[in-house]
């Protein structure tokens, strides 16, 4: 019995394990291994110690793309965190055709990036929609240039990665949802709470454990942004490629046939820590807060 | 236009930092130099082999077919298996074929994305294998499979393009400018641009710079080198590059170019012009045909003339070549078919589905080539093509790859925005180029 | 690591009742919500209207014009599609490989996420690290060397080779082990007492109280798996086997890119993924610990 006790949770655990350690662990130990030599795309490979180390210290681009990646995580995780949770709360009461709307709300998320960035620099031409709403209501005199402003370009994408984060989010806000049984809310409406007290009061601790797994997931998925910085500036990042991201020059430094393998290992690496550590200190808050 | 300039790469590749992975022996890949075409091969074209193309689905699927079929029939117990690449992705697929060992035995490519796997000596240098074939195809296109400072040419050129100059007659004519005839120069192309601009009070936009598509190819064709002349250093800092930035700078901030387009790319270009928005665009002559799929009001109005050309005379020519890796299994029919998918009678054919042109100097030759006495725009698009391509060269060096045009084009674009003076623009540029060239 | 992530609330415990929300609307709080979700609607929906217009529009339209809505509407986009690439073989395929993610993820990563959530053992914390790890390394950066692995196990160019990567997401697991630990531990305890062994608390147990998120994960593995194009791409070899996502790549010719013909594939890619989830989304909101009452 102890010794079965001892062997069944392996036991369930061993196939999601090994295709964890085959396919995602075991490369990246690769990478790691990797990030200590000087190899390129087809060639090359010799050990060059702490090398690419050294020269990632120094190089301005890996501080420009950290200090963006760090930037955008602030912005986009707290909005993240609760926008979704607005709309998972305004969504679930069985209502007629609502399964419709939750649908199309979902829909940005298996809308391809290619298509998102179409639609997105269209809206935030110089002459798109969003100057256009914005002049007409005189916030502004000039259209504003988020497209070719590395400032506002960084914001743009923002704006693109949260619109699109919104339904997938929302989801895992939903199953979470079912948990607060409505007794609570009923009992606070007897209370003579307002909406928005309940929201604060009821809802809000009922699926805080959520919150905590969504901004967890969300950070992560902020540090790895790439697809909407490329797909907005067409590949370059802003005018001098200055609204870049980690993963951005992490792609642009290995890219091509020429890529240097090495030096971006390296930078992968750092990446990892940055996000691991990120995590870390994340749960640690977590569980402080918890107990 | 290559398609490789045309199309970018949604998710360009950093599948490619895995390569290493083979240069590190860590994992089981196939070394470059398992060079099994030198040892016991058939040397008679019999057998399989298999033939990678760069996004010729669903176009052209019935013409390589045919091909294919005569080539099986002509050397009895062969068997092409063909495989059409997306263009999206094509660089990953390819790299982690080169890492494998698994490259098909004919693989089509565009200089600039083989010339990292030439320079590893991952192709048969044809210069050795078929010396006799050199002299059938143009000589620009056969050169352009080099390596600089390296013995032996690598590529079967296959079918090449050269860009015409587009542009809306009905805003020509506007803007009290002549609709039959085309600017010709640099001059009178940004003559033309500023003019169709400031008559129509900025409502339309004289043209579009596509920095990534034309930035380096218009320096070379205003006579700056780009290259020193060992091939080893970037050098297009020079006065005439500093008058062409400040030239770009001047037309962006006077509204001649769209205030979006310091970022944009080609296909941006492309969807301008055929919005109307646009009056000028030089392209591939392939684009009449998308133009009219798109925006036929556009078609009727579009006009076409010469490539531009500025104080070096020279036009630009793209080429694309099939290749056949040192690890084919069967040299001898993977060689044949390849020069067989790129003789004067299939280029012809080819040539006859869409506005490209072959690199062979008999199909050239064509009458094909040389009468617009139908009086379509098409075929005066391909008469002006033809005629340039006798002088054409591939102007782009093939170190210009993903990287160095990042780091250029990041300098022009601040230049333009007015955060760098020309000059430092065009020395940062530089300076950043070499050292990703590792020059 | 997560652990503290799925930390139990006190509405957890409590019982449960049928129906997790049924207020009673008032005749302005549903005006209002209805105005709101417009207003979503506008805002989120944007991307999918526009495809779908321009997969309308005739050939004689320009795809540049002001208006969205098509002049003459035509399916005509959707025939060329049809017969341009083989279509339902694709989906075919691709439902192949979206389908057995779904299973694989639930099964693999509830089997885990049970494991991290209720079983004691040692080494949690490096399983947890080895889980989280998969979220959060970008798979570009191995993909060369997973595709080296395949080789040698002989899956490049077959659809397994496509499923495997993520057949237990790290997410899924992540997700599973939440809704577990929100579970009441009582039912488990009592069964535990009765001789249940682990298997048994799991298959009878725990897994039909946590329907919500597994539909949740399932839905989330499918629409990755349907939507994945790089991978695919370089695994498979024959276009054959070509999942649906790659397959509309030729849709744009290297010399001709008809728009609305791109786009009338990307809706034959999207649509059955909306329509999935829209007859899965009842579901979601039977969360954590719910589902084991009353369907």
């Amino acid at each position: 019995m102890n010794r079965r006790l001892r062997l069944a949770p392996w036991l369930f655990l061993a196939p999601a394990l090994v295709v964890a350690v085959v396919f995602h662990v075991w490369p990246f130990l690769n990478t790691v291994v990797l990030s200590f030599t000087d190899a390129s795309a087809l060639g090359g490979g010799s050990f060059v110690g702490g090398e690419n180390y050294v020269r990632l210290a120094q190089d301005p681009h890996f501080w420009l793309a950290t200090r963006n990646t760090v930037l955008y995580v602030a912005v986009v995780v707290p909005l993240l965190v609760l926008l979704p949770l607005l709309l998972a709360v305004l969504v679930q009461p069985q209502i007629r055709g609502i399964g419709f709307f939750r649908s199309v709300f979902y829909s940005p998320v298996v809308a391809s990036m290619v298509v998102v960035g179409l639609i997105w620099t269209w809206m935030l031409a110089s002459d798109g929609i969003v100057n256009q709403v914005l002049e007409a209501a005189r916030i502004i005199d000039a259209p504003l240039p988020f497209l070719t402003d590395s400032t506002l370009l960084l914001v743009s994408c923002m704006l693109v990665t949260v619109w699109k984060g919104l339904g997938y989010y929302m989801v895992v806000y939903l199953a979470a949802l079912g948990n607060v049984s409505s007794e609570y809310h009923e009992a606070a409406q007897v209370d003579g709470a307002n909406a928005a007290r309940r929201f604060w009061s009821v809802t809000v601790p009922g699926v805080r454990p959520t919150m905590f797994l969504v901004g967890l997931l969300s950070a992560i998925a902020a540090m790895k942004v790439f697809a909407e910085v490329y797909v907005m500036s067409y590949g370059t990042a802003g005018p001098g490629g200055e609204a870049r991201t980690l993963v951005y020059t992490i792609r642009e430094v290995g890219l091509g046939l020429g890529g240097q393998i090495g030096y971006a290992s390296a930078m992968s690496l750092a990446l990892f820590v940055l996000t691991i550590g990120f995590s870390a200190g994340y749960l640690r808050a977590q569980r402080a807060e918890a107990r | 236009m290559t398609p490789s300039r045309r199309r970018r790469a949604m998710l360009p590749a950093l599948a490619i930092l895995g390569l290493t992975l083979s240069a590190c022996g860590l994992s089981g890949a196939e070394t470059p130099a398992a060079d099994t075409a030198e040892s016991d091969q058939p040397a008679e074209v019999t057998g399989k082999i298999t033939f990678s193309t760069l996004q010729l689905k669903p176009t052209f699927t019935e013409y390589i077919e045919g091909v294919i079929e005569d080539f099986e029939t002509e050397h009895p117990g062969t068997e092409i298996e063909w495989i059409d690449i997306p263009f999206e992705g094509a660089q990953e697929k390819i790299a982690t074929d080169a890492a494998a060992g698994t490259l098909p035995d004919v693989i089509n490519l565009n200089p600039n994305f083989a010339q990292p796997l030439e320079a590893e000596g991952l192709f048969l240098d044809l210069d050795q294998e078929v010396p006799e074939l050199r002299d059938a195809y143009v000589p620009g296109a056969w050169d352009a499979f080099q390596v600089p400072e390296q013995e032996g040419s690598f590529g079967f050129p296959w079918y090449l393009t050269s860009e015409v100059t587009m542009y809306n007659q009905a805003m020509f004519e506007d803007a009290g400018l002549d609709p039959e005839t085309p600017p010709a120069t640099f001059d009178e192309l940004y003559a033309a641009a500023e003019q169709i601009t400031e008559k129509s009070d900025g409502k339309i936009w004289g043209m579009h710079p596509a920095l990534e598509n034309r930035f380096l190819l218009d320096l070379a064709k205003e006579g700056v080198p780009l290259l020193s002349e060992d091939g080893t250093e970037w050098v297009f800092n020079t006065p005439e590059a500093v008058a062409h930035v400040e030239r770009l700078t001047a037309a962006y901030q006077d509204g001649v170019f769209p205030p979006d387009s310091l970022t944009e790319d080609h296909s941006k270009e492309t969807e301008a012009y055929q919005a109307g928005r646009v009056a000028l665009f030089p392209s591939g002559p392939n684009f009449l045909t998308i133009v009219e799929e798109n925006a036929p009001d556009i078609a009727e109005v579009t006009g076409v003339g010469a490539q531009i050309t500025g104080a070096s005379d020279a036009a630009n020519m793209s080429v694309m070549g099939l290749l056949v890796p040192r690890s084919t299994e069967n040299k001898a029919t993977a060689l044949k078919f390849a020069e067989f998918m790129t003789n004067a009678e299939n280029q012809l054919a080819f040539s006859q589905i869409v506005t490209i042109f072959p690199s062979v100097t008999e199909a050239l030759a064509d009458p094909y080539f040389t009468d617009d006495s139908d009086g379509t725009v098409e075929s005066q698009a391909r008469k002006l093509s033809a005629e340039q391509l006798e002088n054409g060269r591939n102007l782009l060096p093939v170190q210009y790859d993903d990287r160095v045009k990042a780091a250029v084009i990041g300098k022009v674009q601040l230049a333009m925005k007015g955060e760098l003076s020309a000059q430092e623009a065009l020395d940062q540029a530089v300076a950043e180029a070499n050292s990703i060239t590792g020059m | 690591m997560t652990a503290a992530l799925a930390s139990r609330t006190a509405g957890a415990t409590r019982p449960q009742v049928l129906r997790p929300d049924r207020p009673k609307h008032t005749r302005a709080g549903l005006v209002l919500r209805y105005s709101l979700l417009g207003l979503m609607f506008v805002l989120l929906v944007g991307p999918f209207l526009w495809q779908f217009s321009t997969s309308l529009k005739g050939a004689d339209e320009s795809i540049y014009t002001a208006s969205p809505i098509p002049t003459n509407p035509t399916i005509d986009n959707y025939r060329t599609v049809a017969e341009t690439i083989p279509v339902f073989r694709y989906i075919g395929n691709s439902l192949v490989v979206a389908t057995a993610s779904a299973v694989l993820n639930v099964i693999l990563g509830s089997m885990a996420g049970y494991a991290l959530a209720r079983l004691p053992f040692r080494g949690r914390t490096l399983a947890d690290l080895t889980f989280l790890a998969t979220i959060i390394i970008p798979f570009e950066v191995i993909m060369v060397s997973v595709f080296l692995t395949m080789r040698s196990i002989g899956l490049v160019d077959t659809l397994a080779g496509v499923i495997l990567p993520a057949a237990a997401s790290g997410l899924s697991i992540i997700l599973m082990r939440t809704a577990f630990l929100g579970l009441p531990r009582e039912l488990e305890e009592a069964a535990k007492l009765d001789g249940a062994n682990a298997w048994q608390r799991y298959r009878r147990i725990a897994m039909p109280s946590v329907k919500g998120t597994l539909s949740v994960v399932a839905i989330f593995a499918f629409v990755f798996a349907g939507d994945d194009f790089l991978w695919p791409l370089v695994i498979l070899k024959n276009p054959d086997n070509y999942t649906l996502t790659v397959g509309i790549q030729y849709l744009s010719g290297t010399f001709s890119a008809n728009q609305r013909v791109i786009a009338a594939g990307t809706m034959i890619a999207v649509i059955p993924l909306l329509a999935l989830f829209f007859s899965m989304q009842r579901w979601f909101f039977r969360g954590v610990g719910e589902g084991g009452i009353k369907g």
